[in-house]
């Protein structure tokens, strides 16, 4: 330690009145003739008559509040569920940990098989023995001779998929259960947007887009009233903003709904959003919304197609045309 | 019939001594929890105020404190006194939101009122700013011995730290103080 942190702490000592009475004297007597020591003193009872000069007043929470924060503290802390005699799981939790351990060495032992079918079953089994290394096996039938030469009589089998599982290539399971499932899983009847969607898939679009694509013909296709000519009837009015909603997430449908409605009012300054359709197609749900936009004795019309992924992000994929309501030709005419 | 009756309940405010409620709120009993929160709660909030310089940050340490102590309380041996015990755990709660706050810019206090006012307004301003610019231990270790006026051993209690580093934090703080106070607009 240096003399001068020396002279320091004893400075702060001598300030703080912590010094022995024969050092307290020897230093007053060596500050009387050192200015230095003596401006380090005066600065050390600035700083405290500083600090002890901004203390703020006290400050108190509402009764209200403070009540309410009892609460909210008394339910965090569980305390009605409290053991009354602390530790007494401790050696429970030893027997958990043995216990786990030694499933963890026995499962190691084991294999896991993950086989799927057409029905989209999964089916987990386990054995014992090795097996070799990953990949991916389509099981066809052996052709038969009246087939090569002639036209099928009797409807082929389902197609087999049989993976073995390994969770170092759980990315790649990921992908082949997507591309299973588009493949697959969706019902296409009457969808012809969902098979073009698939279609686009298979030439590497993202599924939410190609479908939002394929939906853009469809309802471009609806039928716009011009200016001049008389206005539809509010039933037959076309849909002002579309909302397409494509997500992975089907377990929070309500929070999605809220998410498009947010959106579109935030959007449009709607009048009111509709939900006509909703669907949940395994493991992806897909709404569409109609948003009717009035403003000023107005209706626009205009359609507007996003798509929400699992993350409650909305990408706009396009944007069409506008027109005029009753009222708005009626202004224009005048 | 039932609806017409609405009961509101508040904690009493009246608190009696420590010794009469301590064993009870060990195990629990949520009258003895209510009397420990009213006897510490005006304490607790005042110092997360002043180390955080805002209302809802204060809040949420105080509860995040309270909650951290009910659950801790069986635990409590008893070798330092009730209030450094709660001290400290509303201290680390504020440093850690401190910390978290590091790279933000530091809010200044909501209210500059003192309680004597011996300070103009503008040097109270400038305290309060140099403080606010501090680091988090610093900051912490000045508002427990000049406005929570702590003595040397309660700091070392609070901040679980010995005799000679609380005289040396101290005066490391009191530096740095100076330094933010004069280097200050």
């Amino acid at each position: 330690m240096t003399h001068r942190w020396r002279m320091r702490a004893a400075l702060l000592a001598f300030h703080e009145g912590t010094l022995p009475e024969s050092e307290r004297r020897a230093l007053a007597h060596h500050i009387e003739g050192c200015p230095a020591c003596a401006g380090e003193l005066r600065r050390l009872a600035e700083a405290d008559r500083l600090l002890r000069g901004a203390q703020p007043e006290p400050r108190a929470l509402g009764p209200e509040a403070a009540c309410a924060l009892f609460e909210r503290a008394y339910l965090a802390s569980a305390v009605a569920e409290r053991p009354t005699q602390p530790g007494f799981w401790r050696p429970l939790l030893g027997l958990a940990v043995a216990a786990s351990l030694v499933f963890l060495l026995w499962s190691l032992g084991q294999r896991t098989y993950l086989s799927h079918n057409k029905t989209g079953t999964t089916i987990i089994t386990r054995k014992s023995n090795p097996v070799p290394p990953i990949r991916i096996v389509r099981i066809t039938p052996p052709s038969k001779a009246s087939d090569r030469h002639g036209p099928r009589t009797t409807a082929p089998p389902p197609k087999r998929y049989v993976i073995r599982w390994k969770p170092r290539l759980w990315r790649r399971y990921l992908a082949l259960g997507r591309h299973w499932h588009r493949r697959h899983s969706l019902p296409t009847e009457n969808r012809p947007e969902i098979r073009f969607a698939q279609n686009r898939c298979a030439a590497g679009t993202r599924f939410a887009e190609a479908l939002a694509l394929a939906l853009v013909p469809r309802y471009g296709e609806m039928p716009v009233p011009a200016r001049e000519e008389a206005p539809a009837p509010v039933e037959s009015r076309p849909p002002a903003h579309l909302f397409v909603m494509v997500t992975n997430a089907p377990e929070k449908p309500e929070a999605l709904h809220v998410a498009v409605t947010q959106a579109a009012e935030k959007e449009a300054g709607t009048a009111r959003v509709a939900a006509y359709q909703m669907d949940r197609m395994g493991g992806r749900a897909v709404t569409e919304y109609t948003v009717a936009t009035e403003k000023n004795g107005m209706t626009s019309t205009r359609y507007t197609l996003a798509a929400i992924g699992p993350d409650l992000k909305m990408t706009y994929l396009a944007v069409q045309t506008a027109s005029a309501s009753e009222e708005g030709a009626k202004e224009i005419k005048q | 019939m039932d609806n017409l009756i609405t009961v509101r309940y508040f904690p009493r405010m009246d608190v009696p001594d420590e010794t009469s409620w301590l064993a009870a709120a060990r195990c629990g009993e949520r009258w003895a929890l209510e009397q420990f929160y009213a006897c510490y709660q005006p304490q607790i909030y005042t110092l997360c105020q002043r180390m955080l310089a805002h209302s809802e940050d204060a809040e949420d340490a105080m509860q995040a404190a309270f909650v951290k102590a009910f659950r801790a309380l069986p635990h409590f041996r008893g070798e330092s006194s009730l209030k450094t015990w709660l001290y400290r755990i509303a201290m680390n709660e504020a440093l850690s939101v401190l910390r978290k706050r590091r790279g933000e810019t530091a809010p200044l206090g909501e209210s500059v009122a003192v309680a004597d006012g011996t300070l103009p307004v503008a040097q109270r301003v400038a305290v309060q700013t140099a403080l606010a610019r501090m680091k988090p231990d610093h900051r912490a270790i000045l508002i427990l011995r000049f406005w929570e006026e702590l003595s040397y051993e309660e700091i070392a209690a609070v901040l679980g730290i010995s005799l000679p580093a609380v005289t040396m934090r101290l005066r490391r703080a009191r530096e740095e103080f100076q330094k933010r106070y004069e280097g200050a607009p």
